[in-house]
């Protein structure tokens, strides 16, 4: 019992220095950023004030924001400041990061969380369905369709869904306000690429539990298919599942920039992508830095309910 | 039963041969015509010529002419050189690159196996595209640049992999046997190890060549990755957009030819899949 | 319930492990901070989408209220622009470029507004005089008040421009003030040197009129005498204003106005067509075709001083002949680029100013390139000495080849197309250019890292002449940055600082175009445009040149 715990703590132990190693790489590699980015931070920010810049100027700024100092304090300056709640200031319009980002952040959440519902509701089933008509004509239909889906750029599947709904249609806003209306586009876009991975897989993963012996085994004593569907192949595929969730969860948070730009949903991804155009390090540089620790928490999680939901690993834990 | 599933699998078999020997010809067509269709252009595809601006696709151009009367065609195949040959490129340097780790994590193990895995780990701990924007950030626009991110992107996948490999190799028992007739470790890794390796290193690097290309192509699309005028795909479809109304003929040729380039490569990808997969199940 | 435990405990020794592996207190606080956060956010993200249905719910509703609302007869005008036409940082006027954007949108007044010829005409002043070569006294209007109510008299005048050229460095260089005495209405200015330019100088947005004494909104910012009063504002986002009550200048005909910035060119265009927005502000010139065959809009264009034009380094083997630069100049496309690249929005240039202003355009000038002509280019090479010695397709003279590497700005089209154009007729007369493109182009304009520079810059905001020659033209000007040096461009330019009579000024100022269009240091390609579209419900619009000013009293909608 002693020996049990012992090992449990010691699993939880490597996985806290793990998530450590992680979370200073992740933020290294972030503040590298704009630590190696080609611009200087004290010139545009000097340039932004209408001043005229002049070498002392410029130096004592550089002094003040301690761009003189060597990486490793500079590091230790960002995130002791990063930790703070400071993610700096934007250049392009002098506004506080963290002020941005209040109002983005919860936007883009609610953009993914919707996308990541609509995937699930779409591809579960469907991916169900045709691993169960395997080489059938549905089954031919949905791997035809993912295929298509699979292969066509996010950004042109977007500008197709605004002409057609919002153009011809007018059944949608071009401008995608925060509402129900304004985020159907957007999630769509997102989750429909999305699908057509998503779907390949489930279906990928209920097949190989179908053609599991135990399958076979609960067939020969008549138990229906329905029943072995519900209790027992779903319940086994859960695990593989939502790992498929926690990696596809990372493919939408990167999507959903280019998506949120086109559809004007004012979220970190439009952000991030307008502050490309402007060079707009700071922006940049925590809009990584959130994706990434959304990724990993999400990942977490996942981790967590894995152990939760897989029987086998939890017969272990137990 | 088993009987059944096994008849069933070589069924499958031929028909997977088939579309193997479809989609690797599909294949080879697409890089000929990215290869050599720059010598039978109808037209220069930088020629600027502002008298047919904005035609609609008709007997002279059958693509349409973009905003400075540029042959739409011309510009999708010299585009297609570069947009096809780039992901190919970055396909190619991970594949070397990220076994070449996995390698030499698997088989050095000890602190170096686990420093290489953290790096791994910190690598893939960030959304792929999100990395990809992070590093085309910092380097600017650029083919290089482009293909630089998307290297950072994708080489973790092969690392893990051989590494992975490598280590159910190391406990195989022809391997320990080949150890205890004094055959020396690297003379084992050539010999044994990566020719079995690269099988799979293989078909993920031909699954991943239709998704680089998609990534690139984002990436231009945002203003990283290839800048005009250069006539990459992503960069063009970034410059059509702005008459995406006016003159659709340009995004759409532009796009319906990189859907189609994504398809043939993720169809040839998944044909290799299924080879190997049968192979394995026959072994 | 256990793994629940289990989960706590391991989030509490993930802060106490990262403490162990080495980087200190701060990671600890970080990740605190991190865990802590993202549960907060995600809490939030459960909010927004409580307040997403809540709004959704609220939008039907709010809708069928529009409707009423507007056959009740309230006038609301939404309009779109990018992050240059309405990206307001703050709604103070003090504040960086935030005057310009406030003058845009109607809520800040200055004392004298440029007209569409560029002069400054009276606005808040009722009268002015020159007392001497450095005195002027402005008389305000009688009877204006800031929106909050107060009058606006010289003293309100005077603390407002205290307030800031104390705030804003760029004040002092667009107008220098020894002193200001207020008397009643009456404001003196004394400048701290002859300034024939004041009037224009008091155009500038940045010296727009606001009241300096009430206490500024954290939010919405500075009280003006605009026809129009912020009441809701997201920096870089959008503004709502409503009517300002106490607007001196007549009702204003409409009750709000929202303006957005949408920075997608589609979903802007879209926008329009979908009825979401009623207008666009500056229009990109390759979307106009959408509207200009549709009866449901306005396109209207007038030339601005923008300017798109070459700047040559003369420090470049090749460059530094006049001759090259002239071949160059026959080998500009002006008209198609003018016609097909901006639909007709933009003009031709074969001089330095557009013709709107007194000294610019063509008349009177001796123009050395008139016309695109590749053979011409070909002809003036081949008598300048240039020969393809090596049948490479490439001009050469004494070894050298003409090859050239262009710069121009990544993120705007025109420019890149003008450079596509030119590499394209370029080839043909024998010359090689290769274009790379960057973010920022000053650092290499600067370190004279370019041969040929695209460029694209508004070459007289208060319509004088000073600014661009002071700029580019004379010896060592802020931004010349080809190297060019002419002594008789720099003592017009010292007789132009101190010239008050208009007259003079525009002869002097055509004198100097004439040395520069002989010397061809730049070449000027074509004056843009600026356009504005709206839905024909939309009246009263004035599309002025300067791109100050855009909502004023008299635009209205009707239903």
């Amino acid at each position: 019992m002693i020996n049990k715990s012992g090992d449990i703590m010691k699993r939880w132990i490597v996985a806290i220095f793990n998530a450590a190693v992680l979370i200073v790489g992740i933020t290294f590699l972030s503040f590298l950023l704009v630590y190696l980015s080609p611009s200087d931070p004290a010139e545009i920010l000097l340039g932004k004030s209408g001043m005229m810049v002049t070498d002392e100027v410029l130096e004592a700024k550089r002094q003040e924001l301690g761009l003189n100092k060597p990486m490793i304090v500079q590091y230790g300056l960002w995130l002791n400041n990063f930790v703070h709640g400071d993610m700096g200031v934007s250049f392009k319009n002098s506004k506080s990061v963290s002020q941005l980002f209040a109002i983005a952040l919860p936007n883009t959440l609610l953009l993914t969380a919707v996308s990541m519902l609509l995937t699930i509701i779409i591809s579960t089933p469907v991916g169900i369905i045709s691993a169960y008509k395997k080489d059938g004509i549905t089954d031919g239909i949905v791997r035809a369709v993912t295929y298509l889906f699979i292969s066509i750029p996010a950004f042109f599947l977007a500008l197709i869904f605004l002409y057609v709904f919002s153009l011809k249609l007018k059944l949608l806003p071009v401008v995608g306000k925060v509402s129900l209306k304004g985020i159907i586009m957007p999630s769509l876009v997102l989750s429909l690429t999305l699908s057509a991975w998503y779907i390949r897989q489930v279906r990928a993963i209920i097949l190989k539990e179908l053609e599991a012996p135990y399958v076979m085994g609960l067939r020969s004593r008549g138990i229906s298919e329905r029943s072995i569907l519900f209790s027992h192949v779903l319940v086994c595929s859960l695990a593989p599942l939502l790992t498929l969730f926690a990696m596809s969860f990372g493919t939408m948070l990167g999507g959903s920039a280019i998506v949120e730009s086109i559809f004007s949903w004012n979220g970190m991804g439009k952000l991030a992508v307008d502050a490309i155009s402007a060079r707009d390090y700071p922006v940049i540089q925590a809009f990584v830095v959130w994706m990434a620790i959304i990724f990993m928490v999400i990942n977490y999680l996942v981790d967590v309910l894995y152990k939760l939901v897989d029987p086998r690993i939890r017969r272990n834990l137990g | 039963m088993m009987n059944f599933r096994n008849g069933k699998k070589t069924g499958e078999g031929a028909s997977s041969d088939i579309r193997l020997i479809m989609s690797s010809l599909a294949v080879l067509l697409l890089l000929a015509i990215c290869l050599f269709g720059e010598h039978f252009l109808p037209h220069d595809p930088y020629l600027v010529d502002m008298g047919n601006a904005f035609l609609p696709p008709c007997r002279d151009y059958i693509f349409g002419t973009d905003n400075l009367g540029r042959c739409v065609m011309c510009r999708i195949i010299a585009g297609g050189k570069t947009s096809v040959f780039v992901a190919l490129g970055v396909v190619f340097v991970v594949m070397i690159l990220g076994t070449l780790i996995g390698v030499i994590a698997g088989f050095a193990g000890g602190i170096l196996d686990n420093a290489l895995m953290k790096v791994t780990l910190v690598f893939q701990a960030f959304p792929a595209f999100v990395l990809a924007i992070a590093i085309g950030a910092i380097l600017g626009t650029g083919i290089i640049a482009g293909m630089i991110a998307l290297i950072a992107v994708y080489w973790t996948t092969y690392a893990r992999l051989s590494r992975s490999m490598i280590l159910a190799y190391k406990n195989d028992n022809y391997i320990k046997a080949a150890r205890l007739y004094g055959a020396s470790p690297s003379a084992i890794v050539f010999k044994y190890v990566l020719p079995n390796t690269l099988g799979v290193m293989a078909v993920t690097a031909a699954l991943d060549v239709g998704n680089v290309i998609l990534s690139m192509a984002g990436l231009s699309f945002i203003g990283l990755g290839a800048a005009r005028p250069t006539a990459e795909w992503g960069a063009v479809m970034n410059e059509a957009s702005a008459y995406f109304q006016t003159a659709p003929w340009i995004i759409m040729f532009n796009g319906i030819t990189l859907f189609l380039a994504v398809i043939v490569f993720n169809l040839f990808g998944d044909s290799l899949r299924d080879k190997l997969d049968s192979k394995r199940i026959n072994k | 319930m256990k793994k629940k435990n289990l989960f706590a405990v391991a989030l509490a020794t993930v802060l106490s492990a990262s403490a162990i592996a080495g980087c200190g207190a701060k990671e600890e606080a970080l990740e605190n901070n991190a865990e802590t956060e993202v549960v907060e956010s995600t809490e939030d993200a459960a909010e927004a989408a409580e307040e997403a249905s809540e709004e959704a719910s609220e939008d039907a509703a709010t809708e069928t209220e529009e409707v009423s609302e507007e056959s009740s007869g309230a006038k609301k005008l939404v309009a779109g622009a990018t992050t240059g036409f309405f990206g307001a940082e703050s709604l103070d006027v003090a504040y960086n470029w935030d005057g310009w954007l406030m003058s845009i949108f109607g809520i800040s007044e200055n004392l004298f507004r440029l007209d569409s010829n560029f002069v400054p005409q009276p606005w808040l002043v009722s009268d002015y005089k020159q007392v001497d070569d450095t005195t002027w006294v402005f008389t305000i209007k009688d009877g204006i008040k800031f929106s909050n109510g107060t009058d606006v008299t010289a003293q309100a005048v005077k603390d407002c421009f205290d307030r800031t050229y104390a705030n804003n460095d760029r004040a002092d260089s667009t107008l220098s003030i020894e002193s200001m005495e207020a008397d009643g209405q009456d404001l003196t200015i004394k400048t701290t040197q002859p300034n024939p330019t004041i009037l224009n100088d008091l155009c500038d947005p940045l010296l727009g009129i606001y009241d300096a004494n009430a206490e500024v909104d954290e939010v919405l910012g500075v009280s003006c005498t605009g026809p129009y009063v912020a009441t809701e504002f997201t920096a870089m986002s959008e503004v709502k204003m409503v009517k300002n009550e106490y607007y001196w200048g007549g009702e204003p005909k409409l009750d709000e106005v929202e303006l957005k910035i949408l920075d997608d060119t589609n979903a802007l265009q879209m926008a329009l067509q979908n009825g979401e927005i009623d207008m666009i502000a500056q229009l990109d010139a390759s979307s106009t075709k959408l509207f200009t065959g549709d009866d449901n809009f306005v396109v209207e264009g007038v030339t601005s001083t923008r300017s798109d034009f070459l700047m040559y380094n003369l420090n470049t083997k090749g460059l530094d002949d006049q001759a090259v630069r002239y071949a160059i100049g026959y080998c500009i496309d002006r008209d198609n680029f003018a016609n097909v690249v901006y639909e007709g929005y933009a003009t031709s240039s074969y001089g330095i100013y557009p013709e709107g202003i007194a000294y610019g355009g063509t008349d009177g000038l001796d123009i050395p390139v008139d016309k695109y002509d590749v053979e011409k280019a070909k002809e003036i090479l081949a008598e300048a000495g240039y020969t393809d010695s090596d049948n490479d397709g490439i001009l050469d003279k004494d070894g050298e080849k003409l090859s050239f590497n262009a710069i121009t700005y990544s993120y705007n089209d025109a420019s890149i197309q003008l450079g596509d154009m030119l590499q394209s007729s370029l080839k043909e007369a024998g010359i090689e250019l290769k274009i790379t493109t960057y973010d920022v182009l000053d650092e290499y304009l600067a370190d004279g890292a370019y041969d040929i520079a695209i460029l694209s810059y508004a070459m007289a905001p208060t319509g004088t002449p000073q600014y661009f020659v002071n700029m580019l033209f004379t010896t060592g000007a802020s931004n010349n940055y080809a190297g060019y040096s002419n002594a008789t461009v720099d003592e017009l330019a010292g007789e132009l600082a101190t010239e008050f009579d208009t007259d003079k000024q525009t002869e002097i100022a055509k004198k100097i175009c004439q040395e520069v269009v002989t010397d061809r240091p730049f070449d000027f390609v074509i004056h843009q445009q600026l356009i504005c579209v709206w839905n024909k419900k939309v009246s009263g619009v004035t599309v002025n040149p300067t791109e100050y000013y855009l909502i004023d009293a008299n635009i209205d909608v009707e239903e």
